[in-house]
């Protein structure tokens, strides 16, 4: 038995340090993830929660907010994480006033799927466990999700690692390589050309009801709870470039203005940004059709900041 | 539980470890042996605990009861109610809607339309194999082949032995019941092969068939606008897919098994290398094939008696060895598919020509035997098909698209580029089973006589591809049976 134990431990030990470093690899780089994790762990006294998807997380620098913010929308950030990341937050932000959320095109039709591989990050970063995650996953990022990981180390696609990100997690460099509309040296007609293709591949599905009314019902909880505790939730609906306005689906879109119309009238205390088709918000605005870039971040974030200012 | 899950890596050691602090004590060893398996099958499900507690109460308390019953007639009720309450359970979870649905769609074929739904019934995870493996149980009590049991804890160690409970080996309880009463010393040579049988059956699993079957997958789903050639193509990804994942699993159930100082039958043995079907059939899931053997086929008659005797009973045996794997006419149809290649070397008595493995002690194949070894192997290929689509007409859609001109044409399919190196790595593959192909496993004996250090660098090799090629995670195909 001594020899098999002497032997194992020998074998093991460079497998061992190799997943060490895999581990370093996965959870030491700043990315925008974990910035916004620890921005928000370290700190208790934020006035301002952004919740939402990549289209807040572009939107809204905390930087140009003159109140505390902390901006924890990312991409393909659902209604049931904003609720998990709302909730366990609540209790820490004593001074919470206000919580903005994202009400945009997608917002209500998208639900994640259970194997959804950033649940693992959520676990990791924020300690929320919506889909019976093992306990271990609480303890290692790449464990959590090798495939992406390796995936990245096969490509060697360090991209999102050189971002330059702000103390807020947020990436204050136009990052080239995935800014579309640059590719495209924001020419008008080809965008309006190849914008179709792209509604058709990411936007086009089948009109469920179940992912509409699972979400309706959360959104509407998060802003009782916001009523509740005297915070005031604000919608944004983040612009869109006009080449993907025009393509959007009516019956979507009509269900979800209904549902924006009936909660203002329920909710008193609720605020809407819409900005959806606002005319400040041009071709070089955007990185792609629904994502602004740097220089359109600027003016959202501008926007926000003045309807938080005349709040009182 | 899954064996190529984290969740397993770290219960493994954890049940290792206990085990062998109790090596003194072959009672505690069991019990350990009844609550690891228990956790690894509740951490499934838990809900269906029950359904292996209730076959090992009843197999269990028969089988006491056969060996005190002297009247034939009432030991005979005893064995059938044991195969009642064993099929019945099986027939209901897997077979139930099956059955429903064809009796529902013979009376809509007359005109009547019934409208009702079938049940919504979650199949538990390896019902097949532990049903299997307690009924040998009571038939060879019955059969006064082997004494029962007054032990409930090693009873209940045999029937949810963890490394073979959900995808076997199917065990005959002559083999492994016996074991569980000996005292078991912890030995370093047979740890060490039980350690290499498992890498080995990870990268089968991880490296070969998970990675085939992104392909296989992607090919048989879009099978309607797919050319000839890229339809063989997704045939021979599935046909490595299939194998990779169930003798990888059988592997590391063996090689599991070992580290607690068991031995369980060899389920695969190089199949692939047959040079006719019933040499196929000797070499695939042994344990399936013996078993069906043993308590159907001869019980039948075999191979006794005249001809259409002979036709009847490999129909039989084939068929219901189809319908098995699952509850579709496309398991039927493969079944069948295979008694009717089995037949003419049987009507022949041709059917026991290649005993040995081919170019047993020889370096390569003479050209008859490569030559036979092409056409098992291609129709084998062919019998796939049936047992990969969703339904006959896709079987039969997807064999007819294979020969029309297209069949000359360069495969097209998602990621073609990318399957370049996984099809080099299947290639090396095939080459390591040809070298092993005279071992209990392909690498049971490679590099066992190199330096230390070529031997685990061997290893570390396997290891990195197992975790550079992780794809996407597939289910054990075998899961589902």
């Amino acid at each position: 038995m001594k020899r098999f134990i002497l032997h194992t431990t020998l074998f093991l030990t460079p497998i061992i340090l190799i997943f060490i470093l895999l581990e370093l690899y996965a959870c030491l780089p700043e990315t925008t993830f974990n910035q916004k994790a620890n921005y928000i762990n370290k700190r208790n006294d934020f006035s301002t929660l952004i919740l939402g998807s990549s289209h807040n997380q572009k939107a809204f620098n905390p930087e140009y907010i003159d109140k505390k913010a902390v901006n924890l929308a990312f991409g393909f950030q659902d209604y049931e994480l904003d609720s998990a990341l709302f909730n366990k937050y609540l209790s820490k932000l004593k001074r919470l006033k206000y919580l903005v959320l994202e009400i945009d095109y997608h917002s209500l039709e998208y639900c994640n799927h259970p194997e959804y591989f950033r649940y693992g990050w959520y676990y990791y970063y924020h300690n929320i466990n919506l889909t019976n995650l093992p306990l271990y996953y609480r303890f290692s990022l790449y464990i959590s999700s090798p495939n992406f990981f390796n995936k990245k180390i096969k490509k060697q696609k360090l991209a999102i690692f050189n971002q330059h990100i702000n103390k807020y997690g947020f990436i204050t460099s136009n990052n080239f390589k995935t800014e579309y509309f640059s590719k495209k040296r924001y020419d008008l007609e080809k965008i309006v050309k190849s914008a179709k293709k792209r509604f058709e591949k990411k936007h086009i599905s089948e009109i469920s009801t179940d992912n509409f009314t699972k979400n309706s019902q959360i959104l509407e909880k998060i802003i009782e709870t916001c009523v509740e505790k005297n915070i005031i939730p604000i919608l944004v609906s983040t612009p869109l470039h006009k080449s993907f306005y025009v393509l959007k689906n009516k019956k979507k879109d009509l269900r979800r203005k209904e549902l924006i119309n009936k909660l203002l009238l329920k909710y008193n205390s609720l605020k809407y940004l819409d900005l959806e088709n606002d005319s400040r918000f041009n071709t070089p605005d955007f990185s792609d059709e629904d994502h602004l870039n740097v220089t359109g971040s600027i003016k959202t974030t501008s926007i926000l900041n003045k309807t938080l200012n005349t709040i009182p | 539980m899954i064996f190529n899950s984290i969740d397993f890596a770290i219960f493994l050691p954890i049940v290792f470890i206990i085990y062998w602090i109790f090596k003194n004590s072959l009672k505690k060893q069991n019990l350990i042996i009844v609550i690891a398996s228990y956790v690894f099958y509740g951490w499934w499900d838990w809900r269906f605990l029950s359904l292996i507690f209730l076959s090992s109460i009843v197999d269990f308390s028969i089988g006491l009861k056969l060996k005190k019953e002297n009247s034939e007639i009432n030991r005979k009720a005893l064995l059938w109610t044991s195969i009642a309450i064993n099929l019945g359970a099986l027939g209901f979870f897997k077979y139930y809607n099956f059955f429903f649905d064809n009796f529902v769609h013979i009376f809509s074929f007359f005109g009547n339309d019934i409208s009702v739904n079938s049940l919504n019934i979650i199949l538990p995870v390896g019902i097949s194999f532990y049903t299997f493996q307690t009924l040998s149980y009571t038939i060879d009590v019955y059969k006064r082949r082997l004494e029962p049991t007054k032990d409930f804890i090693t009873f209940s160690a045999f029937v949810s032995f963890f490394p073979q409970l959900v995808a076997g080996p199917i065990e005959r309880a002559t083999h492994l019941l016996p074991q569980f009463y000996k005292e078991r010393s912890f030995e370093y040579n047979l740890t060490v092969d039980g350690l290499r049988q498992i890498l080995w059956g990870l990268f089968k699993k991880i490296v070969i068939a998970d990675n085939c079957a992104e392909y296989a997958n992607w090919i048989f789903n879009h099978s309607d606008h797919a050319s000839g050639s890229t339809l063989i193509l997704g045939a021979l990804f599935f046909t490595f897919q299939i194998y990779g994942d169930f003798s990888g699993y059988s592997d590391i159930a063996i090689g599991t098994s070992r580290l607690f100082g068991f031995d369980l039958m060899k389920n695969f043995a190089f199949p692939y290398f047959s040079r006719d079907i019933a040499e196929f059939w000797r070499r695939w899931h042994i344990s399936l094939s013996t078993w069906f053997r043993d308590y159907l086929y001869i019980p039948l008659g075999g191979s006794k008696g005249g001809t259409l005797n002979k036709v009847k009973n490999t129909f039989i045996i084939f068929i219901v060895s189809g319908f098995w794997h699952g509850a579709n006419w496309t398991f039927i149809a493969w079944g069948a598919l295979n008694a009717i290649y089995f037949l003419p070397l049987l009507l022949r008595n041709k059917n026991r020509r290649h005993i040995e493995i081919v170019a047993y002690n020889k370096s390569l194949p003479s050209f008859k035997d490569l030559f036979n070894i092409g056409i098992t192997f291609s129709l084998t290929v062919f019998a796939w098909v049936f047992f990969r689509a969703e339904n006959i007409n896709h079987a039969f859609n997807y064999i007819s698209s294979i020969f029309s001109k297209s069949i000359l044409s360069i495969p097209k399919y998602s990621g073609a580029h990318s399957s370049i190196i996984i099809v080099i790595i299947t290639i090396a593959f095939i080459i390591i089973e040809w070298i092993g192909r005279n071992e209990e496993f392909a690498i049971a004996n490679l590099g066992t006589k190199w330096n230390r250090f070529f031997r685990w660098l061997f290893y570390y090799i396997l290891i990195f591809c197992i975790f550079y090629f992780t794809g996407k995670e597939q289910e054990f195909i075998y899961f589902q049976f």
